[in-house]
């Protein structure tokens, strides 16, 4: 399989005023073709500004280092009228809050066949047909009625999946989905699943999947990247994470899911302000050493996957 | 649309037709004339004026006249409003800052002194009034339509815009601008109704287009050819009704329409 999408040394911080906030520090990983990565983190550990960094819809007065490759070119260095045709057209993005994605003023079925007009020369017909079609394979038995309703004549769920279908309708080579199943309940979240699923077996697409629901991740994840104040602290083979976290983060992580016992990990996340010292997780972490406390532990090898732990590595 | 709103379009739809179709309401042709100085009488309801035309067929030919200032030039300011707001808004930074210093500008200079030097100097006419009026008028309607789009920019649906490709152009035009109708549009109607009093008061004082029949000239024409000084009160008392149901009417629709627009897209 052949690489996709290659990130290097990504670094996404913002000054406001005096303070220097670091979102994002040293975020390195690369992605092929028809591959699901899930990136897992609490609030505010940077997941999302590595979506909005590759799609380029972060704010003018972000500053970004590090390289971001798609298809071999430099996001980060073609003009921004390239970049606004690339999105929608080659990469596809779902953001968070579905009903709020949708322009209350438009129909359903105006608002997916804009995107098509925008990016094809395909006629209105056409593209309505092309619609149809895709709310078809959604399990939308009847799109003529579903394409004339307004955004808030539809639920939640549905709404996030008409979402889905305006983002993915260009069969576009890499989706990023940021949070797409925030602020749903659990059995729409099991439709926006089931559609991740079924574009995972029907397209050829790559996935980076945004979630802070661990379930969610398990279910659709080949690889799994987890985030902790800005920094990727582990990232391996998602199964192989989800039967044996080697980062103690991850473990708390997993250890304060409900079906394991519901035991949160003290303390609160460092404010990205002000980096802590050493390790960024040690004054939360219950196995800390001196060493934790003085050096910064890099992102290195141990066995199937990248860990960023003195401990793990000592071992 | 409220009970007042209703009653405000009724009135404002009977000044239309009169507008578009005025001679199935006026007993004669304005132009012709009959003995001059005529009090109210069978034929003549309103009496007529110094040339010895009808006046209530004036009056009646007359809402074309004033009508068209009013939403023409309400159209223009609005529309200059809504583009410089949008832009201002959307763009942020040193456009924001420029645009509204011009705003701010611009919201300084008072409107009908700058109608009256503008008119002494390039002479009297409609258009004159109407590109004067629009082009001192938008600074209201910028200003809400900035704030608004501040507001709507950061919404998901122009994020989601962003994501799918859409150029700033198109997001400003479709996906913002028809969001903005529901504050916009009660503005809209303030602003015709206070063009149309512009018109008026313009004319009143002589500087409108004499060959031309709005209610503002009538009122004018009633003062200077000595219908106030004599008690002709059916010269100068049904145009200036007319103009204050008229402009009542407007400001009763836009102030139906103001008490819904927090209804409508939130954040």
């Amino acid at each position: 399989m052949s690489r996709l999408l290659d990130i290097k040394n990504l670094s996404v911080s913002f000054v406001s005023g005096e303070e220097t906030v670091r979102a994002v520090t040293d975020v390195s990983f690369d992605l092929c073709e028809d591959e699901v990565l899930t990136l897992v983190g609490e609030t505010g550990c940077g997941k999302s500004i590595i979506a909005h960094a590759i799609s380029g819809l972060l704010p003018p007065e972000a500053l970004v280092s590090g390289e971001i490759r798609y298809k071999e070119k430099d996001l980060q260095s073609i003009p921004e009228e390239e970049r606004v045709l690339l999105r929608g057209c080659e990469i596809g993005i779902v953001l968070q809050n579905p009903s709020r994605a949708l322009n209350p003023l438009y129909t359903i079925g105006h608002q997916i066949r804009e995107t098509i007009l925008r990016h094809t020369e395909k006629s209105k017909e056409e593209s309505n047909r092309m619609v149809a079609g895709a709310l078809r394979r959604m399990g939308f038995s009847d799109p003529g009625i579903e394409m004339k309703r307004y955004p808030f004549e539809s639920s939640g769920g549905m709404n996030q999946r008409f979402v889905i279908a305006s983002s993915t309708i260009l069969s576009p080579d890499l989706l990023i989905a940021d949070e797409p199943t925030t602020g749903l309940d659990r059995s729409r979240i099991q439709d926006v699943i089931t559609e991740f699923e079924r574009i995972m077996e029907e397209e050829e697409m790559a996935i980076i999947l945004i979630t802070h629901d661990l379930a969610v991740a398990r279910r659709l994840a080949d690889r799994i990247g987890i985030m902790y104040a800005g920094e990727v602290v582990e990232m391996g083979d998602a199964n192989r994470i989800f039967e044996e976290p080697y980062h103690p983060y991850t473990k708390g992580l997993f250890g304060s899911l409900p079906e394991n016992g519901c035991v949160p990990i003290p303390g609160v996340s460092p404010p990205m302000s002000r980096i802590v010292s050493g390790c960024r997780f040690h004054p939360r972490c219950g196995k800390r050493t001196a060493v934790c406390e003085r050096d910064h532990p890099q992102l290195g090898m141990i066995d199937d996957r990248y860990v960023r732990c003195h401990l793990c590595h000592s071992q | 649309m409220n009970r007042a709103g209703l009653i405000g379009f009724a009135i404002l739809s009977i000044f239309f037709l009169m507008a578009v179709a005025p001679w199935i309401f006026a007993p004669y042709d304005p132009y012709i004339r009959f003995t001059p100085y005529a009090e109210p009488g069978t034929d003549h309801i309103l009496g007529t004026n110094d040339m010895g035309h009808d006046i209530l067929s004036e009056l009646i030919y007359s809402a074309r006249a004033s009508l068209f200032v009013g939403f023409v030039a309400a159209i223009l300011a609005t529309l200059l409003g809504v583009i410089i707001g949008i832009i201002a808004g959307y763009y942020r930074g040193w456009i924001e800052d420029l645009l509204m210093g011009v705003t701010d500008i611009f919201l300084m200079i008072p409107k009908i002194p700058m109608i009256i030097i503008i008119a002494a100097f390039l002479g009297s006419g409609i258009w004159v009034l109407i590109l004067v009026f629009g082009a001192f008028s938008w600074t209201a309607i910028a200003r809400i339509a900035r704030s608004k789009v501040l507001q709507i920019r950061e919404s998901g649906f122009v994020l989601s815009a962003r994501c799918l490709g859409f150029s700033n152009r198109f997001i400003m035009a479709r996906e913002i601008a028809p969001n903005l109708t529901h504050i916009v549009f009660p503005k809209f109607m303030l602003l015709a109704a206070s063009a149309m009093i512009t018109e008026a008061s313009i004319s009143f004082i002589g500087l409108g287009d004499p060959s031309m029949k709005s209610w503002g000239v009538m009122l004018s024409f009633a003062f200077t050819k000595g219908g106030l000084l004599n008690g002709m009160w059916w010269w100068y008392i049904p145009p200036g009704i007319a103009i204050s149901v008229c402009v009542m009417a407007i400001a009763l629709i836009g102030y139906s329409r103001e008490k819904g627009a927090d209804i409508g897209v939130r954040g």
